[in-house]
């Protein structure tokens, strides 16, 4: 069948559709009018329309639905969902070492109380751990009797009533009760012997004032034992930090192992 | 959910949302496939296999109609799988094209007569061959013009053409057929044969 020249088969399938202007439908319409051959062109071609429309639906043969492991085995989730699926792919092998890692760190708080000291400096809390508070005091009790050890001196020499041991300072003396310590150094310097008399005196003296002071600060601390036993089992508070967060990543892990499996 | 609600959530990684997605378009994208290919299980691996480049790709989905977007991934995945297997000696998809009208698939039950039903896989095969007789490009025009429905700058959005090239392949296309189908008559059901010179006048008449 050859297409009738004016009116060519693009023009006759646009007319069919009403995909043409005015002007070309008005065209066609004439043509048609006088044109038996281009009638049956026409017919022709709606019969094709007419039997491409009446082509039956097919049924889908199963579920075109997509698991997990469809995408996964795919790659990653384009764009947005880059980050999803970076997330989905690492989070089953990721959460069991997370765990792991928190459960060591747990453990080790929990055997080492030391360590929870070096790891709240590290990680900047300021609440130091319960059991390191309670011993504080004892460790601390020998330093101010230390500092308040009074030196005593031979009768003949004129004793001072008092003299620190901390390191003697040049600057005037601020009051008068420590005028004749300052005017008695002054005079002991050209006097070596009785210096170094003086210094024997005072190591035994101190010696002496040490192990009666230590003993004192044992007895304290006894008592101060004896009054509140140390508590050893006591959990610091990084412990339960972790505890808390190893709960939390045991649950996410069975969850996440779960949902791999199901996927 | 509506269908934008639907699109955002998949956008950001929510495969239940992406599969609502899929349950709305399954059948449509799978007809498409079907009459490009012509074969019902290639068609279901290559609308299957658009599903995923398109959950991959929806994090790049912009906006508008999701239908055609759809679509066009399923369009482009079709014309892999042709290329794919022309690129092969001896493919399943020559095969399948070679039986284009021997195998049919599942049609939609209607509740219809068996007679009926016979009648319909006798056209179903019928149009599944005479479109197996135009070129690709003709083929995916006339499936989403004159077997879905899709207006002209419809396919023209989907296969990422001109109208003026949707109207051109679509004339050829139907020419051809309209060739083929009136060669091959005696394969139509009665109703569907294509009138004689004498038939138009008399209806002219």
């Amino acid at each position: 069948m050859k297409p009738t020249p004016s009116i060519p088969d693009e023009l006759l399938s646009a007319y069919i559709d009403r995909q043409v202007s005015d002007a070309e439908f008005r065209r066609v319409e004439r043509a048609l009018m006088g044109d038996p051959a281009l009638q049956e062109r026409l017919e022709a071609l709606q019969s094709v329309v007419h039997l491409l429309q009446s082509a039956p639906a097919v049924v889908v043969p199963r579920p075109m639905t997509l698991s997990e492991g469809q995408v996964l085995a795919a790659g990653a989730h384009g764009q947005g969902r880059q980050g999803a699926g970076f997330w989905q792919r690492w989070m089953p092998r990721l959460a069991p070492l997370a765990t792991l890692l928190v459960a060591v760190l747990f453990v080790f708080s929990l055997a080492l109380p030391g360590a929870n000291l070096a790891i709240f400096s590290m990680t900047g809390l300021s609440t130091p751990p319960v059991s390191i508070v309670r011993e504080a005091p004892a460790a601390e009790a020998p330093a101010p009797l230390i500092a308040t050890v009074v030196v005593e001196r031979p009768a003949e020499l004129p004793a001072p009533r008092g003299r620190s041991l901390s390191k003697p300072t040049s600057a005037p003396p601020a009051t008068l009760e420590e005028a004749p310590v300052a005017a008695l150094e002054v005079a002991e310097a050209p006097v070596d012997a009785m210096a170094a008399d003086e210094q024997a005196v005072v190591r035994i003296v101190e010696s002496a004032e040490g192990d009666a002071m230590a003993n004192e600060a044992k007895e304290s601390k006894a008592a101060d034992v004896a009054a509140n036993p140390p508590d050893h089992h006591q959990i610091s508070p990084l412990s339960w930090l972790l505890g808390a967060l190893l709960i939390l990543l045991i649950i996410f892990t069975w969850r996440v192992t779960i949902a791999s499996r199901r996927k | 959910m509506d269908e934008s609600q639907l699109i955002a959530a998949a956008q950001k990684g929510d495969l239940p949302a992406f599969n609502q997605l899929v349950l709305r378009y399954q059948n449509l994208a799978y007809n498409v496939a079907y009459r490009i290919l012509g074969d019902p299980d290639l068609a279901a691996d290559a609308t299957q296999d658009a599903f995923i480049k398109a959950y991959k790709a929806i994090g790049g989905f912009r906006g508008g109609a999701f239908k055609p977007w759809m679509l066009r991934i399923v369009t482009n995945t079709c014309y892999d799988y042709l290329r794919s297997a022309r690129r092969k000696p001896r493919d399943s998809l020559d095969e399948a094209l070679e039986t284009v009208g021997e195998s049919s698939p599942g049609l939609r039950d209607r509740g219809e007569g068996p007679e009926r039903y016979v009648e319909r896989q006798e056209l179903n095969q019928m149009i599944q061959w005479a479109i197996h007789q135009l070129n690709d490009d003709q083929r995916a025009v006339v499936t989403l013009v004159d077997i879905q429905g899709f207006s002209y700058e419809e396919a023209a959005d989907i296969l990422g053409i001109s109208i003026g090239t949707v109207k051109s392949r679509l004339s050829r296309a139907r020419a051809k057929l309209r060739d083929v189908m009136q060669a091959h008559q005696e394969l139509l059901p009665a109703r569907y044969r294509f009138p004689t010179r004498a038939s138009v006048e008399s209806t002219r008449q």
